[in-house]
């Protein structure tokens, strides 16, 4: 159960730290696919460059196209699909954070002439060249050679996706020789403050609804979202990953306890004639109460223990991607729930054996 | 001087209608301190029964049952929980020792539930278990044990509360002779 709960905030902790890397000055403008009629356009890089208008948009700071798509990527006898590739412009690096760790990322100038260059993410560079030197050696993308020139600094895993595990290339040679001249996948837009960021965001409608033909009151064949919306999404999709498995967790525990009260009605069962002795002894109700909750308690404590064990052990490995956080209160919750159960499903057996008259227990077989 | 058990007009019935058992009908005894007494008759014919009403095990069905003075059918179960402890020393034909736990936890338990402390109920544990002469068993577990020793050991477990009345059914019932003569005083 720890374990359950400390994935899911594990989850939450780093998509929460992967959009907090996306600063709260980023506005990510994406198609909406699939629009009822077929004026929908697609988003163009003349689209993001339109962007950047120190007239119409003054509050916009940069804005960069990016299309993602997918390929493999090999190095000599190595072969590596990478998580994502993306094609955009060098301002993509600084909205998002993102600096060279090794080389250098590519310049504007590679962009427009669609040089085949690319900046590979740490895991990436990682699992194609091992422990040599990246920077100045050709992979293939897709069949495509490409001259690694950077290294990506290392960022983390997302939970969802790893922003290390990928490959960020000059738009226009990804366009050329990867994914096609397609819509973009999204804009990326920097505003020039975060106060500036809903200033920038009605900026950026009003222009591509004019690019677009878009009429007042229209649908637009675009969602805008800020970096704070997003994290809210994710947020909220998270916070059911964690529900989701706080439910699982719990039917467990209501199993567990069911196994408890079945094992002590068992052993109260098994050690009636045991209950007819210490009664016929003088033994009152309560100590035979007493001693049969103590042992429930301890039997679901040992429990508890054996649970919060294998849960430490369990979140200290990660799961899919996610490096789990174990929260201190869950451990406690543990314990005390398990002592909880003990008490409450050990008291009606525990109960039902003090009851026995002793001539009845000691006659049962 | 004080009768230990006065019994009058005892009757137990088991079960109803065609099928009813009656056990006792109609018992009056009188056992006087130091008395020892012994009831005998076949089997079937109700020994049993009347030792499980004066040891408070069972209810009879009618009759009055005085156990050192106390009218056992006013006591509730805590007060009969109690008489149990202090008054009476049970030893069954079936010996019914517990059989997780040493001879001397055994013959320590009555001593636990009328809350002494650890070490007074260590010495007098020990005391009854060398007055049966086991003391070099105390640490044997029941099944360890032999039949006229575990009996022994039942015994010392009903006296060493040093209760107003020792009950025995037939408590060589089930031993050999060479067991019997272990066990008779
Ligand atoms: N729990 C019971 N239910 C029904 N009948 C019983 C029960 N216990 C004893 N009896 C009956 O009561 C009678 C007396 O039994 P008991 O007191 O055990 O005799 P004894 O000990 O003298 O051999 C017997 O006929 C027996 O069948
Ligand atoms: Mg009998």
């Amino acid at each position: 159960m720890i374990l359950l709960i400390a994935v899911g905030n594990g989850a939450s902790a780093a998509i929460t730290a992967s959009i907090q890397g996306l600063g709260t000055n980023v506005v990510t403008v994406s198609p909406v696919r699939g629009g009822q009629d077929a004026s929908a356009r697609p988003l163009t890089t003349q689209d993001a460059h339109a962007l950047v208008d120190p007239v119409g948009a003054p509050d916009v700071k940069s804005s960069s196209p990016v299309v993602n798509t997918s390929a493999t990527a090999t190095y000599g006898q190595t072969s590596y699909d990478v998580g994502s590739v993306a094609g955009t412009e060098p301002a993509y690096f600084a909205t998002t954070n993102r600096e060279a760790a090794d080389g250098q990322l590519f310049t504007s100038e590679d962009v427009t002439t669609a040089r085949k260059v690319v900046v590979l993410g740490a895991t990436t560079a990682q699992s194609l060249f091992g422990t040599q030197e990246p920077v100045g050696k050709n992979v293939l993308l897709n069949g495509i050679q490409f001259t690694v020139v950077g290294v990506l600094q290392e960022k983390g895993s997302t939970g969802l996706q790893n922003s290390d595990d990928v490959a960020i290339a000059p738009i226009s040679a990804v366009q050329n020789s990867l994914s096609g001249y397609g819509s973009l996948s999204q804009i990326v837009v920097q505003a020039s403050s975060a106060d500036s960021i809903s200033l920038a965001q009605a900026e950026i409608t009003a222009i591509l609804d004019a690019r677009h033909g878009i009429r007042a009151g229209a649908t637009a064949d675009f969602q805008i979202q800020n970096s704070a919306q997003l994290l809210e999404t994710r947020t909220s999709a998270t916070e059911m990953f964690t529900v989701l498995l706080a439910a699982v967790a719990a039917i467990s525990l209501l199993v567990g306890g069911i196994g408890v009260t079945n094992i002590m009605l068992v052993t109260v069962t098994e050690r009636i004639r045991e209950i007819g002795i210490r009664k016929a002894i003088g033994a009152p109700r309560s100590a035979i109460l007493g001693q049969f909750l103590a042992e429930a308690t301890m039997l679901s404590l040992f429990g508890g223990l054996l649970g919060v064990a294998i849960g430490l052990i369990g979140s200290r490995f990660t799961i899919s991607g996610i490096k789990p956080v174990v929260v201190p209160s869950s451990i406690l919750l543990a314990f005390a729930v398990s002592a909880l159960i003990g008490l409450f499903f050990g008291s009606f057996p525990a109960n039902r054996a003090a009851k026995l008259r002793p001539i009845d227990a000691l006659r049962h077989e | 001087m004080r009768p230990v058990i006065v019994v009058s007009q005892l009757r137990k019935t088991y079960g109803t209608g065609e099928t009813a058992v009656h056990a006792l009908r109609g018992v009056d005894l009188t056992v006087w301190p130091g008395e020892y007494v012994a009831i005998m008759g076949a089997s079937g014919s109700g020994k049993s029964t009347l030792l499980n009403m004066l040891g408070c095990l069972d209810v009879p069905t009618s009759g009055k049952c005085l156990l050192d003075g106390f009218g056992v059918g006013r006591l509730n179960e805590r007060q009969l929980a109690l008489l149990r402890n202090r008054k009476i020393g049970f030893v069954f034909q079936s010996f019914n020792l517990v059989p997780r736990v040493s001879a001397l936890a055994n013959v320590e338990l009555p001593l636990v539930y009328s809350g002494l402390r650890r070490a007074a109920r260590r010495r007098r544990a020990l005391a009854a278990l060398d007055l049966v002469g086991l003391s070099d068993r105390a640490r044997h577990l029941p099944n360890e044990l032999s039949g006229g020793q575990g009996q022994r050991v039942a015994v010392a477990r009903a006296l060493v509360t040093g209760p107003a009345m020792l009950l025995a059914d037939e408590p060589t019932g089930n031993l050999d002779r060479a067991s019997t003569e272990d066990v008779r005083p």
